[in-house]
């Protein structure tokens, strides 16, 4: 495979300093337009035949950071991140519209998926963190866009897209209907590196399509498809493991052969049919049914599946699985109060192949009125449901969760609002006495009030939040340990001159967690000030804040952290913003995590609309 | 005059008689089976540790038989073989093993009541506690060859957790530090399953999901025990600006993933959020991964889009905005941003018609 990773993080940084002053240089063109246009109002007024707008952001953070002793934490982040978002719109003659969508990640910091040391340009423009796709559109015609490269297909609650897709799509409204599809790879293939411990993944394709109807305010009705499939060959290595022969336990006379096993190749398909139907105005029903088959092993053995309804253009295996999700809600809008109802379920066998961190096999239903009084000066939300999980059985014991909850927004006086929130979770299975028995109830109350006067010399800002978050846990072994209390209260308090242009501000918090084995305190006291200059073009700021934090009888921990940063306007259009934090923190305990570290983030902004 | 049966009849006999006795007792079954198998059916015929028979013929020709194979669940059958689509093997004399696929492939499997229908859909045994018997029979009379061999086995399954606190999209106030909490897991076994908590910062032009995917977690805390965590304190707080993604992976001893998918819990967002009156002041727009009061998650859970592309024929549909504005304080600007930023998706002139109106 061949690989520009040397010499290729060399031109990306050059790629994207290009990028930036090229975005600079039209901001700035932007910023010269106003005149010019002015005084050419007053001859011939003329329209150019491209336009170029949008916006432009460049990022870079640094990061610094030692521990005494030497090597006894990690970093949290990496040393240097540059980022670029650079979103033009080229418009031609007013016929064509071309939307860019340019995102750049330098380096890659991939966690929870596999990344690259040196990626080629296609494997880096394949990672997720990266985008460079353009969509065309023509406004007069008013119904065709067409995408190519970065996009993410939304179509419907079950068929959205959580991933970026790499690859090209349409999407047609003539005459009332709409027709959409794309096509491209949304997981980048990897070869397994076990010196990094990154695992393999293969190349995923993903196909989307939908045929339906536009949104319009009556009948919105669709189908909805989508297909991904994992390509075998991407990988030229696709081992996990190799298990040498060996005796198995307790019987000598018994060998295993060795054994290999390999990277699964998945293959997924679903299919739904949604509608949304509009009673009256704000009020609205939708809903969705959806079916998917899903072959966790594209080599296991061909098996047909009764009932399967996809398996006309799938091949269902012995690993295949099977199962239908749907959903449904009622919507409703009025002036002052508002009602939706949701029900979501989904199969056993169910997978989101779109989604692939929705977890399958549960039942939910949630009620959530709202209602807004004294020109909304009171708002008041609500939320009820209850959520069933592992339907089926097959993974433990059924667990049933409950959902309670609410807020309550009054704005007291022009000077005085107060927020108030109230939530319950309660999790059970089953079981009444024996050891796995669940049954916890979360509870988190909170009030926040907030106060803004407006002197004659000076303004000030002032909020508080007051929490109390309980934890019980029913458990007979393990329900002592494991309940506990948290309270917490937070002041913040701003006061902005008139006369001059300075701000100050001060806060304070205190939070206890009471738990089985001790008290866990943190206390903090900080400060902040801030200035504007030049006409408030540019805003120097800083700000000290001191934390402890206790367990028990251990020694506090302290924590000393600084920032200080500047934001600069340059013009109307661009603006930059420059920031340094310090974060020095001591451990009370030496061990197990050291004595003391401190970590250093520098953090640069610039950005620019055009 | 009786009659009596042809000669070479009675030959023919005779040696069926004799081998079929001489196949009984010469067959030695044994069976080795993990105790904790994988829960997945399919990977039974690929992963030969799983389930191991050994067939020992002590006579001096191959001998004619099938698997007949039965799984018990809690005492009562819950799958068998079906004899007659079973294949025939010769079982040379000495010493032969055989793995999972030969001796319960599926497509010869009968699996009893609404069993059948979970093992379609989900694919794999319920956790439970089972037995899996083992014997050979006769390929025509289905006579036992030998006696049943029983071993014990339980399959671990469990679900993976759900995040409880705070709630998706809920918001981080200045100063306050969060308590995050998450569902119990419960296995049948004796390992200890072990969480590890990650959260990520959603850096412009992300949406949560990319987020999780390819950024670098500020909190990593693995091998947590309890369902809770708080933010830590040595993490700073302070300056915390950008909206989070997190979750919580559950693992057992080994580092493998308890429940799907792949030991995740669904990935909730954490907003920060400027104080109540600022609230009111600013020009808050709707989109940016801000999950409502009372919307499903289906909807909201993933991006920072409406649930399709809102667009009609008649003309542009102001569609969401990602508009983040607050007061003006030292800490917050305000940031309009083009459709490409947040959904790419969004046609580009729904944004257009908001930036033009700045």
């Amino acid at each position: 495979m061949i690989t520009w990773g040397t010499h290729y993080a060399g031109r990306r940084s050059c790629a994207l300093w290009l990028a930036l002053i090229f975005a600079t240089a039209l901001a700035a063109a932007q910023e010269e337009r106003p005149s010019q246009t002015e005084a050419q109002d007053s001859s011939t007024p003329s329209t150019p035949w491209a336009t170029v707008s949008g916006n432009v952001s460049l990022t870079a953070d640094f990061y610094d950071y030692t521990s005494d002793p030497t090597g006894s934490q990690a970093g949290r982040r990496p040393p240097q991140l540059y980022r670029l978002v650079f979103s033009p719109t080229l418009t031609l003659g007013g016929l064509i519209s071309l939307p860019f969508n340019i995102m750049l990640t330098l380096p890659e910091t991939n966690v929870t998926t596999p990344s690259l040391d040196n990626p080629s340009f296609g494997e880096y423009m394949l990672n997720p963190a990266n985008a460079f796709g353009f969509s065309s559109f023509a406004p007069r015609i008013g119904w065709a866009q067409f995408y190519l490269g970065s996009h993410t297909p939304q179509y419907s609650a079950l068929s959205n897209s959580d991933l970026p897709l790499f690859g090209a799509g349409i999407d047609f409204q003539p005459l009332g209907m709409r027709i959409a599809a794309s096509g491209g790879v949304v997981q980048r293939a990897i070869e397994p590196d076990s010196a990094r411990g990154s695992p393999a993944t293969y190349r995923r394709d993903m196909y989307m399509g939908r045929l339906g109807t536009a949104k319009n305010d009556s009948l919105t009705f669709g189908v909805n498809v989508v297909y991904a499939r994992d390509d075998k060959n991407s990988l030229q290595n696709n081992i996990i493991s190799i298990t040498p022969s060996r005796i198995v336990d307790g019987d000598s006379t018994v060998v295993l052969p060795p054994d290999t096993v390999r990277l699964r190749a998945e293959e997924g398909m679903m299919a739904s049919i949604d509608m949304v139907f509009g009673l009256t105005k704000g009020m609205n029903i939708s809903a969705e049914g959806a079916v998917s088959s899903f072959t966790r092993d594209q080599s296991s053995a061909v098996k047909s599946i009764d009932g399967n309804p996809l398996d006309l253009v799938t091949t269902s295996r012995v690993s295949t699985r099977v199962d239908f999700a749907g959903t449904a809600s009622f919507n409703m809008k009025a002036d002052w109060w508002g009602l939706t109802v949701t029900g979501l379920y989904m199969g056993a066998g169910y997978v989101p192949i779109a989604q692939p961190y929705q977890q399958s096999d549960r039942f939910e239903w949630r009620i959530a009125p709202s209602a807004r009084f004294f020109n909304g000066d009171l708002s008041l939300n609500a939320t009820v449901g209850h959520r069933i999980n592992n339907l089926s059985g097959t993974k433990g014991e059924t667990m049933s969760q409950a959902i309670y909850g609410g807020t309550v927004n009054a704005q007291i006086t022009e000077e005085l609002s107060i927020l108030g929130r109230y939530s319950n979770f309660g999790v059970r299975n089953d079981r009444t006495q024996d050891t796995l028995r669940i049954k916890n109830i979360s509870q988190s109350f909170g009030i926040e009030p907030a106060i803004m006067i407006d002197g004659d010399a000076m303004m000030h800002t002032v909020n508080a939040s007051l929490g109390l978050d309980t934890y019980d846990d029913y458990n007979v072994v393990s329900g002592v340990e494991s309940s506990n209390d948290m309270r917490s209260a937070t002041l913040n308090y701003l006061g902005s001159l008139k006369s001059i242009p300075l701000s100050v501000g001060v806060n304070a918090s205190y939070l206890e967690n009471i738990l089985f084995t001790g008290l866990f305190i943190v206390r903090s006291v900080g400060g902040m000030i801030s200035y504007r200059i030049l006409n408030g073009d540019v805003i120097p700021s800083l700000s000290l804040t001191n934390s402890s934090s206790t367990f028990g009888a251990t020694p506090s921990d302290q924590q000393l952290f600084f920032k200080a940063a500047v934001r600069w306007r340059m013009t109307k259009t661009m603006s930059f913003n420059a920031s340094y934090g310090n974060n020095n923190y001591t451990y009370g305990n030496p061990a197990p995590r050291g004595t003391s570290f401190s970590e250093r983030l520098v953090q640069l902004a610039f950005s620019a609309s055009f | 005059m009786t009659n009596k049966a042809p000669f070479p009849l009675m030959i023919i006999c005779a040696v069926l008689l004799l081998g079929s006795v001489d196949g009984f007792g010469q067959l030695r079954v044994s069976l080795n089976i993990s105790s904790r198998p994988d829960p997945y059916l399919s990977n039974w015929s690929q992963r030969k540790e799983i389930v191991i028979v050994t067939v020992t013929n002590s006579s001096a020709n191959p001998i004619d038989a099938k698997f007949d194979c039965k799984v018990n669940k809690d005492g009562a059958l819950l799958a068998n073989t079906k004899r007659e689509s079973m294949q025939v093997l010769s079982l040379q004399p000495g010493v032969t093993q055989f793995y999972g696929e030969d001796l319960v492939p599926l497509a010869a499997m009968k699996i009893i009541g609404d069993a059948e229908k979970t093992a379609v859909k989900t694919g794999m045994l319920p956790a439970g506690s089972y037995e899996f018997c083992v014997g050979l029979i006769e390929p025509s009379s289905f006579k036992e060859l030998t006696t049943p061999v029983c071993k014990n086995f339980t399959v671990e399954s469990a679900q993976a957790p759900i995040l409880l606190l705070p709630l998706d999209g809920d918001s981080m106030r200045a100063g306050q530090r969060p308590l995050f909490r998450w569902s119990i897991v419960k296995n049948n076994t004796s390992t200890t399953v072990r969480f590890h908590l990650q959260v990520f910062e959603v850096m412009a032009g992300q949406t949560p999901i990319t987020a999780f995917r390819v950024n670098r977690p500020i909190i990593d805390i693995p091998d947590i025990q309890a369902t809770q965590q708080l933010w830590p304190p040595d993490i700073d707080l302070v300056s915390q600006q950008k909206s989070l993604v997190w979750t919580v992976r559950a693992t057992d001893d080994n580092g493998n993933p308890v429940g799907e998918p792949n030991g995740y819990a669904t990935p909730f967002v954490l907003k920060t959020s400027q104080p109540a009156n600022a609230r009111r002041e600013a020009d808050v727009g709707v989109g940016v991964g801000v999950a409502k009061a009372g919307e499903g998650d289906v909807a909201n859970r993933s991006s920072n889009s409406s649930s399709s592309s809102s667009r009609s024929a008649s003309g542009p549909v102001v569609a969401a905005v990602p508009v983040a504005a607050v007061v003006e304080s030292e800490r917050s600007s305000v940031e309009r941003r083009s459709a490409y930023v947040a959904p790419p998706s969004l046609p580009w002139w729904a944004t257009r018609s908001q930036l033009a109106g700045s």
